[in-house]
């Protein structure tokens, strides 16, 4: 129940759902599977050894979108794996070292930490802990070595086809019990040499690299580096050294029996018992330790970030954002962080709270720091075509995810091409989460092939732009603003098909104010009309002021009054700038401290971020 | 113990076998005997109805789309017993050797499809039956394409295919997995005969042509001296010893409406690669730097080369011109001769001027009657052009039609089979996303017959493929060189560089052709002597002709002001901007004159930032560096009336952005509201109140 607990509490592996190709502020990525019902797609992994092990894994990582059941399957393989280590460790004869079963869970649990792990390496081990249990128990009741070898034949080449490169530790785990045990030291060689010897033929029957007819999916590469990689090892060494070790200590703590009772010190011995409860105790409290000092935060905050951008959970977004430095925000979040602002009413007053980057305000083509994240800001802007680009490019580099189907069906739908949305409706339909939204889909496209009743739809073909303009990515940028006539042209043609699209307004005046060009603030103003913005926000105020200083003329505010407060702030800014006599450190120093929350010193120093 | 454990194999091994004999002697499935009439056909998906059907060609499987709760499909013709197949679902899968043995004693007669579903309450409906015809020809029995997502700019998943037309058999002849980031494409192949073959690669670090004969393959860098980009659409001389290709720069972009991708070749020429001396060589009448040509193709017999052919409209290859819509390739030839290397000159067999849209992709019959090729609106990438469609000349007759079975989607990569009664092409019609490889039967008339899908085992197989089929080319056997042969070529760092033999051609050396010339605008008169005054003058004289409304009075005013100086002279900017300004924006279509106004608009804002550059007098520095914003802003006005917007728009977002930058922010407000005109693709036009 604590395994549990802290697995839905402090991991949560719904954030892993959504997160595939999210860059961890470690440098790495998480790789989430994707996996679809029908033949077709278990086809390509029942062509290689491991693929049905990679697939279980696959179908069961789809449920990490429930609350309950992602951690109820992380909870299980730990608990499969506690089950068959204590199995392990008692026909090994190493009944007074069962404080070890709680080895293999704590040791998954650091690799659950780090959030980059595969499920297919654990579920290929369950797999091969499971036969060689299977092994183990027919093997004592049959005791022949015959039928024995029949039965590791069997199990070896069905465990390899399964489970691919787990299934050498299965030979091993079948093996030395054979050696060292059994003392069937023939039959045991066979299986050592089965274990080496197997994979070869794998490789040449399904016409894999040696690496993976070796090691895949068991996770354990030689010479690779990370957790991952490291917890693993330290998984298949233990069970190694389980079956090695504990037969030898059985036979020590039988000697030591003998002498002890030889001596009369059998009360002594019996003490220990109770010094080994506590030493189990122990060994569980110093295990979660490690399990709660190898949580990676940085991972965490990210992952939660992004699930949250993801569900839409945008005042949600900005608590979670708000928890960490402006520093450690990397270029996804960045660009989910300006589209929450917008959808809670705060881009044009807020945004300099936060770190900002004239890069990811919206991306175009392949520079795009987050496709899906992208991909969402361009069809909610209505560049249908752009979304679609940026979707189709997803697609082609993230394969057949529910998201990305989603994007492209709803896309397709709103540029009347109904035909098209129902080829991704019908990969879609195959999704374990989503099938079913899928279907009701192609249901109501039956009825109206274009959904015009959808309000989303229709809103989408109300803002979506109707003359041609030829985009490229390939464009370049102003080095020093970040700004990109492309951009701005985007942009203004969604105004000019739509004057009431609202993210189109704000986006536009966040790239003028992030690109560093106050004039064009000032001069867009005037569609203030257009909305029902109560008064002109505090950062387009700071940057119609400051431009009018700088030219020297009063600028109409669409009839509005900037606040007095925005206004002294500006005035003290000019001062401030007066002051220095040009320094810009000193004047990136004064703002810093006095206003560094303010669209002037981001204008002035190209520095933005409050204390968060 | 014992003794249960044997019973329980026992009954194991019963059961096995009485399945076993259930699936050898189960009695044969028939059609029902009770049953009411729909009186239509029905409906199915692939629409395999009224189709000629190849004799070798896989089971056509199909759903029904029509309710029932059970279906029964009888597949019949004139001879032989025909079979009945029974489904519980409306995913009809045909047995395949009883379907080869029936279209095999059928050749040239009708395929019927009767299909029966059963009701709600139990009872049969039988639908009016499906007819297809039997052709008597078979088709090519393999079929080589690429299978790539629907955006393939990031190359991370692709791959060649070959398949057995006759089963459901599917090979790959080369995957570019994601960690490659290679582009594979352009498969030819000698008279269809796969023991010679190439194809190309293009990936980070390695581009080149990859030629396989036999079993072994081998890596070429086609790119020399003359052509800078390596080759691709590459067509075999069917000696086998040539092969003609096109060198092309090509530019990605995409559309904000519509269709969304787009290609452009910037520059291309055709070449010929050698394949014993391993020389690429070309010619003017092939290769010419003022216009585009590509899509290399040999005439069966070898002695013509026919390829497409259009004007280059830009002189600079950064970024997409703004006139690509104006290029129209024109159809051409040119007779070549192996044994002395000589080339004829080139001919003109179909003028984009004639046809009004640009041709592309020729293709020859192998018996060299018809010459297969697609129309579009524009450029050379008909994949992409909803417009493309596929049309037959008959080289005899030099008549040209737009085949039947053309679609309102893109129709295009078509190849033919060997016995010229088979095309095989790439369309969009399903979905308008998707290409799809569809056949046809071309009756020796050159008629096309309703296309049939390129039939898959599972029938619902395209409602959820997201691949592309592109390039689709049909082989006479399989291809036997394998993958890893074809990877170790490309991975080796070892390449056979070409080299180039010849001269690089002269620009004017092709003469005789046909293209989408545009005649040069008009150059403003030259100014014989400096008048300051005068010019002064007459721009008074002009700015109050204006006011009064006499517009032609105040154009001739203009006119001999800017004719009183040197074109290039500060003080011409304003009558040179008005004049470009009234040609841009006058109401009237009688005054106004785009290309003119583009010209003059240029002098004006050459002038402008000529002065503001380098005049010595602040004075005039700073008047001139005033004046470019309105200047912009007119040169913008200029360009919208021309239709050319994507130019308009960046004008317009700079002339704003200068504007603000010296104060103006009034002339800024009024070029930000004729922007936003601009971008909706209306030129402005100037009204009472301005």
């Amino acid at each position: 129940m604590l395994y549990y607990f802290y697995v839905r509490e402090f991991l949560d592996p719904r954030l892993l759902y959504h997160a595939n190709k999210v860059a961890l502020p470690s440098g790495q990525w998480i790789d989430f599977p994707i996996c679809l019902r029908g033949t077709a797609f278990l086809k390509e992994f029942l062509a290689r050894p491991g693929g049905l092990a990679e697939y279980v894994a696959a179908y069961c990582c789809q449920y990490y979108y429930y609350t309950h059941l992602g951690p109820l399957i992380l909870t299980a393989i730990a608990w499969f794996a506690y089950l068959l280590t204590d199995r392990l460790i008692r026909v090994s004869g190493g009944t007074g070292s069962r404080g070890l079963r709680f080895a293999p869970p704590l040791l998954l649990l650091i690799a659950y930490n780090r959030y980059t792990f595969h499920l297919e390496n654990h579920v290929a081990l369950i797999a091969a802990l499971m036969l060689a249990t299977f092994y183990d128990l027919v093997a004592k009741r049959l005791d022949k070595a015959p039928v024995s070898l029949l039965l590791f034949a069997a199990a070896s080449v069905t465990l390899y086809y399964a489970a691919g490169g787990p299934f050498i530790l299965f030979a091993v785990l079948c093996a030395v019990p054979e050696l060292l045990t059994r003392r069937r030291y023939v039959l045991g060689g066979l299986y050592l040499l089965g274990g080496a010897g197997i994979p070869l033929l794998g490789k040449h029957f399904f016409d894999v690299t040696v690496a993976d007819a070796y090691f895949r999916p068991s996770g354990v590469y030689p010479f690779r580096e990370g957790m991952n990689a490291a917890v693993l090892s330290a998984l298949y060494l233990f069970f190694v050294f389980l079956v090695i070790a504990l037969p030898f200590r059985q036979r020590l703590a039988r000697l030591a029996s003998a002498v002890l009772s030889r001596t009369g010190k059998v009360g002594k011995y019996c003490l220990n018992d109770r010094l080994r409860t506590v030493y189990a105790i122990a060994l569980v409290m110093a295990g979660a330790s490690v399990a709660l000092y190898t949580l990676d935060e940085g991972a965490r905050r990210v992952l939660r970030a992004n699930y949250l951008a993801r569900m839409g959970m945008w005042e949600e977004f900005l608590k979670e954002v708000e928890r960490y430095p402006s520093q450690e925000y990397p270029g996804s979040v960045m660009l989910d962080l300006n589209r929450a602002l917008f959808e809670t009413n705060q881009l044009g007053s807020r945004m300099f709270s936060y770190r900002q980057n004239p890069y990811v305000l919206f991306e175009l083509g392949a520079r795009a720091v987050s496709y899906k994240g992208g991909c969402h800001v361009l069809l909610r802007l209505g560049r249908i075509n752009e979304a679609e680009h940026a979707a189709l490019e997803a697609l082609e580099l993230d394969g057949e995810r529910a998201e990305t189907l989603r994007q492209l069906a709803i896309i397709y739908i709103v540029k009347r091409q109904p035909e098209a949305a129902r080829v991704f409706l019908g990969t879609l339909s195959k999704d374990i989460v989503h099938g079913q939204w899928a279907k009701g889909c192609l249901r109501r496209l039956d009825d109206d092939p274009l959904l015009s009743c959808d309000r989303q739809i229709q809103y989408l073909r109300s803002v979506m732009p109707l003359s041609d303009m030829v985009v490229t990515s390939a464009e370049p940028v102003d080095a020093s603003t970040g700004s990109m006539t492309m951009k701005e042209a985007i942009l203004l043609t969604l105004l000019a098909r739509n004057r009431n699209n609202r993210m189109a307004f704000e986006y536009l005046m966040a790239y003028y104010l992030l690109t560093r060009q106050p004039g064009k603030v000032a001069c867009s103003i005037g569609r203030l009309d257009d909305f029902d913005y109560p008064a002109v926000p505090e950062h387009y105020a700071e940057a119609i002021l400051l431009y009018g200083y700088r030219v020297g003329c009063q600028i109409d505010v669409a009839g509005r009054t900037i606040e007095k407060p925005t206004q002294k702030r500006v005035r003290e800014v000019i001062q401030i700038v007066h002051d220095c006599d040009g320094d810009k450190k000193a004047i990136a120093d004064v703002l810093a401290a006095r206003f560094p929350e303010s669209y002037c010193r981001y204008l002035l120093t190209g520095e933005s971020g409050g204390a968060r | 113990m014992i003794g249960r454990r044997r019973i329980c194999m026992l009954v194991a091994l019963a059961v096995v076998l009485a399945v076993a004999l259930y699936h050898c002697f189960r009695p044969g499935v028939t059609v029902p005997q009770e049953y009411s009439d729909a009186g239509r056909p029905p409906r199915i998906d692939p629409d395999y109805a009224g189709c000629t059907i190849p004799p070798n060609i896989a089971p056509l499987n199909f759903v029904v789309k029509e309710t029932g709760a059970q279906y029964r499909v009888r597949v019949y013709s004139e001879e032989g017993e025909g079979f009945v197949v029974s489904s519980p679902a409306a995913d009809i899968v045909m047995p395949l050797n009883r379907w080869k043995a029936l279209l095999e004693l059928n050749r040239g007669k009708n395929l019927y499809f009767d299909i029966y579903a059963m009701g709600e309450r139990g009872r049969w409906q039988r639908f009016s039956a499906i007819a297809n015809a039997i052709a008597r020809e078979n088709i090519d029995s393999y079929l080589v394409y690429r299978r790539l997502k629907p955006v393939h700019t990031l190359y991370t998943e692709m791959g060649t295919y070959q398949r057995n037309v006759s089963t459901y058999g599917e090979s790959p002849v080369l995957l570019s997995g994601p960690d490659s980031r290679r582009c594979v494409n352009c498969h030819t192949f000698v008279n269809r005969n796969p023991d010679m073959m190439c194809l190309h690669v293009r990936g980070p670090g390695n581009v080149a042509m990859i030629l396989a004969k036999g079993a072994t393959a081998t890596k070429i860098n086609t790119r020399t001296r003359f052509n800078a980009s390596p080759a691709s659409y590459t067509s075999w001389h069917p000696s086998g010893r040539l092969a003609a290709f096109a060198a092309i720069d090509v530019i990605q972009f995409h559309h904000s409406v519509g269709t969304s991708r787009d290609v452009l070749d910037l520059a291309s020429d055709v070449c010929l690669y050698i394949v014993d001396s391993n020389r690429v060589t070309s010619t003017a009448g092939i290769s010419d730097p003022d216009r585009l040509e590509t899509f290399p193709t040999w005439s069966p017999d070898g002695e013509y080369l026919y390829f497409c052919s259009a004007k280059r409209l830009w002189t600079e290859d950064a970024g997409v011109p703004a006139n690509y819509r104006s290029v129209r390739y024109d159809l051409m030839r040119i007779r070549y001769d192996m044994a002395t290397g000589t080339w004829g000159k080139p001919e003109t067999v179909l003028s984009a001027k004639d046809t009004g849209l640009s041709i592309n992709e020729p293709r020859i019959s192998a018996d060299g009657r018809f010459l297969l090729f697609c129309m579009s609106e524009y450029g050379c990438f008909p994949v992409f052009q909803r417009s493309s469609d596929l049309y037959m000349m008959d080289l005899k007759s030099g008549r040209h039609w737009p085949l039947e079975i053309n679609s309102d989607q893109s129709d295009s990569w078509h190849c033919w089979s060997t016995n010229s009664r088979w095309i095989v092409f790439a369309s969009k019609r399903r979905d308008g996303l998707f290409g799809r490889v569809y056949f046809s039967h071309i009756d020796p008339d050159g008629k096309a017959h309703k296309p049939v899908l390129l039939p898959q085992r599972d029938p619902t197989f395209y409602d959820s493929f997201l691949d592309n089929f592109n390039a689709p080319e049909l082989i006479t056997k399989p291809i036997r060189i394998e993958q890893k042969e074809l990877l170790r070529a490309i991975e080796s760092t070892e390449q056979q560089d070409a080299a180039f033999a010849g001269k690089v051609p002269p620009s004017d050396a092709a003469s005789g052709r046909e293209g989408t010339d545009e005649p040069a605008p008009e150059k403003p008169r030259k100014a014989v002597e400096s008048n300051p005054e005068k010019a002064f003058r007459y721009y008074q004289l002009g700015r109050e002709s204006e006011k009064e409304g006499e517009t032609e009075k105040a154009v001739e005013y203009y006119r001999l002001s800017a004719e009183c100086l040197p074109t290039l002279h500060p003080l011409n900017i304003p009558a040179l901007g008005r004049l470009a300004w009234i040609y841009s924006t006058h109401p009237s279509d009688r005054v106004r004159n785009g290309r003119q106004a583009v010209l003059l608009a240029t002098y004006a804002r050459r002038s402008a930032m000529l002065q503001a550059e380098r005049a010595g007098g602040e004075r005039v520095r700073k008047m001139a560096e005033a004046s470019l914003p309105s200047v912009m802003d007119t040169l913008a006005a200029a360009y919208a009336e021309c239709g050319n917007f994507a130019n308009a728009v960046s004008t317009a977002l700079e002339a704003e952005t200068l504007a603000l930058r010296q104060g103006q922010i009034a002339l800024a407000v009024k070029i930000r509201g004729r922007l936003e005109l601009y971008l909706v693709g209306k030129p402005y036009r100037t009204t009472a109140s301005d």
